[in-house]
């Protein structure tokens, strides 16, 4: 029998999703790891109303469409996935929490949401170890004036990347940017008072997260850096 | 009267620029450093000065005002004058202290405060009230000064009476109460300023109790910026109704263009107070739905806080961290650039069929010469000139309508080759139009009988 079959008649209401002007853009974003926020307007009705079909659509590529407890949407794909995977680095994690920790603190109400990168960088300085993050540009590092370079130079690539997974969002030309809710994804494991070694384990087993191994951080780190200088690369992006 | 002129153009003068402002200011090596207890002393001596009705100060005064701030600053008492005739010194080299030698001989001083100290201790001291009371009562001022002011303006039009009854009013009266006016704005920013870090304050100790106290908060602050605006608006609208009575009645005079041009400047200087008012409702507007969102959010997603107190502790200890998100990250579609031009070559897209074929404009030239050449011939023989749209006509006909336009321009073109027209260089008058076609279309051309 022919795989081609038109014994499977698509519902309607998921033709109508699919056949929405937003869905191919909405679509590539979703499958490149971007977050659906409802500071986006249009695309996060458009999931709300359809959310059953589109779950179902992308369950046939076995991957999830999740609306977090906060609202936003995004995919989660599995092993089995049709769509790939990527993670992110140490870096990453730790610059999204922080980035957390500023959108529920008060003291920013003043900015009204508005964040620059020194904002970040202060705030990573003081709530982290110094050590502890010049550690991950470099594993010997002495704390010299160069590795702090690279270090700020390393928060910009990610919060790059947090931009392109739609957590961030650019305000004007400068270096500011607002946070919205998908960054409480990094805070998933303290999120209740449960034990975060628990918690960690259920994400890890739901697909949400993968475990780190401080054993083989380098080659992660390698193919991380690579990745991403490759991305952006291709896509031309400026700081 | 000549010199309120002579000030008036005096003022206007000495636009510096930008890079020629910070010039001087480095030349001449302008600086203020006021040190917590400089600044105290300084306050200390306005506030003496204050009692005293003559304002003068003498040593002795500046070394007990000294004497309170060095008490309250825990500082040694043996050095006390040394220390008290530094810091007199200093005020005055950064003329906060203007010093008068009463007496030569015994080498007494006196003392004042500057205008500039004068205006710093005002600054710190003075806890301003901001009340639409207080800026309704200013902008009825300004409005009986105008009226005064037109009236005086219509009641004699001599230039003496104008500079005597109508620009002091303006230039001190009116000028003055705007620049109050403006300082209560001024005063109103650093209001706003205060409620916001209030606000932050109260949120970072209890958040969900704050939440009542916040929205009473932003509501006040608001009605604030509203009350006043509203007061600013009505009253702004006479008084530029004023402004223009007193400018229309300078009209064509050129004697009073210095009134003429205060006017204007009075004029932009209220618009920018109404405009600053409108802009910083947006703003508040804008902050207040801000918190709002705030509380919404954050606040519904973290009810005690605790939330962020672990998340605090695990950017602390994120050397225990060991997960990283997983994110979708779909394969990348690779454009495979020889193969996709490859599709474009003769061997996929096969032969076309003749309808189809393209003609070449070597051939469509050629044929076009062929036809001129008939005509070229009668030429030749009889001495008929070449007219253009007979050409043309006969040789349209057997193309079909929609390449007509093409081949016209063609034929024109090798016929501009061939020569021109006599009556082109002699005479001035348009020739004829001439159908060349069913659908209408004309040309307009000479002969062509030189070549």
């Amino acid at each position: 029998m022919s795989l081609i079959n038109t014994d499977f008649p698509l519902a309607l209401r998921m033709a109508q999703a699919i056949a929405n002007p937003l869905f191919p853009k909405l679509d590539t974003w979703l499958r490149s790891g971007r977050h659906i926020s409802a500071d986006d307007l249009d695309n996060h009705s458009f999931l709300l109303e359809y959310h059953d079909e589109l779950e179902r659509f992308y369950a046939r590529y076995q991957v999830e469409l999740i609306k977090a407890p906060e609202g936003f949407f995004y995919l989660r794909p599995r092993a089995s996935s049709e769509i790939g995977t990527s993670v992110l680095s140490e870096l990453d994690m730790l610059v999204g929490k922080v980035l957390c920790y500023l959108y529920l603190s008060p003291e920013r109400l003043a900015n009204e949401g508005l964040f620059s990168l020194s904002d970040l960088q202060e705030e990573l300085l003081t709530l982290a170890d110094e050590r502890q993050l010049l550690r991950m540009v470099n594993q010997r590092s002495g704390g010299s004036d160069l590795d702090k370079r690279k270090l700020l130079e390393k928060m910009r690539t990610s919060l790059r990347r947090l931009k392109r997974l739609g957590m961030v969002v650019q305000v004007g030309t400068g270096d500011k940017f607002r946070v919205n809710e998908s960054v409480f994804r990094f805070g998933a494991d303290v999120r209740s008072d449960e034990d975060p070694r628990l918690v960690q384990l259920r994400m890890i087993r739901e697909g949400e997260a993968i475990l780190h191994d401080d054993e083989l951080p380098t080659s992660e780190h390698l193919l991380d850096e690579s990745e991403d200088e490759l991305e952006e690369e291709q896509l031309g992006l400026d700081v | 009267m000549t010199q309120e002129v002579s000030r008036a153009t005096e003022r206007s003068v000495p636009e510096l620029t930008l890079p020629e402002l910070v010039g001087w200011v480095k030349q001449e090596g302008l600086s203020l450093i006021l040190g917590n207890d400089r600044l105290a002393f300084l306050i200390a001596i306005a506030t003496l000065s204050r009692d005293d009705s003559t304002h003068e100060l003498t040593e002795a005064a500046l070394h007990d005002a000294f004497g309170y701030v060095s008490q309250i600053f825990g500082q040694m008492d043996e050095t006390l004058s040394h220390r008290a005739n530094n810091a007199i010194n200093e005020l005055v080299r950064q003329k906060l202290l203007s010093r008068f030698n009463a007496d030569p001989v015994e080498g007494e001083s006196l003392y004042r405060l500057t205008r500039l100290a004068m205006g710093i201790v005002e600054f710190f001291a003075e806890q301003k009230e901001v009340s639409s009371v207080k800026l309704s009562l200013l902008l009825e001022q300004v409005a009986s000064e105008l009226a005064k002011a037109y009236q005086a303006a219509s009641e004699n039009d001599a230039l003496a009476h104008w500079d005597e009854q109508v620009y002091p009013r303006l230039k001190y009266s009116v000028e003055e109460i705007l620049a109050r006016i403006d300082l209560t704005q001024r005063a109103m920013d650093e209001h706003q300023n205060q409620v916001k870090a209030e606000i932050a304050d109260l949120l970072n100790l209890d958040w969900t109790q704050a939440i009542h106290s916040c929205e009473k908060l932003l509501r006040e602050t608001g009605q604030t910026l509203r009350e006043l605006q509203d007061t600013l608006d009505a009253a702004g609208h006479n008084l530029q109704d004023g402004l223009l009575n007193i400018q229309e009645a300078t009209q064509g005079r050129e004697e009073l263009a210095h009134i003429e041009a205060l006017t204007h400047t009075l004029q932009a200087r209220l618009d920018a107070i109404i405009n600053w008012g409108q802009q910083c409702i947006e703003l508040w507007a804008r902050y207040d739905r801000h918190v709002h969102k705030f509380i919404r959010t954050a606040i519904d997603m973290d009810k005690n806080r605790a939330f962020s107190q672990r998340l605090r502790e695990s950017i602390r200890e994120f050397q225990n961290h060991n997960w990283l998100m997983v994110v979708a990250q779909e394969h990348r579609l690779l454009e495979l650039r020889d193969e996709t031009l490859a599709l474009h070559g003769d061997e996929i897209t096969g032969e076309l069929p003749s309808e189809l074929e393209y003609h070449e404009i070597l051939d469509v030239n050629n044929q076009l010469a062929e036809r001129i050449q008939l005509h070229l011939d009668a030429f030749r023989e009889q001495g008929k000139p070449l007219d253009m749209a007979e050409v043309l006509r006969d040789y349209l006909a057997h193309y079909p309508d929609y390449q007509h336009f093409d081949v016209a321009r063609l034929l024109i073109d090798s016929a501009i080759r061939l020569g021109h027209s006599e009556a082109e260089l002699t005479s001035a008058k348009q020739p004829k139009w001439k159908p060349i076609n069913e659908s209408g279309a004309k040309v307009q051309a000479h002969v062509i009988d030189q070549y």
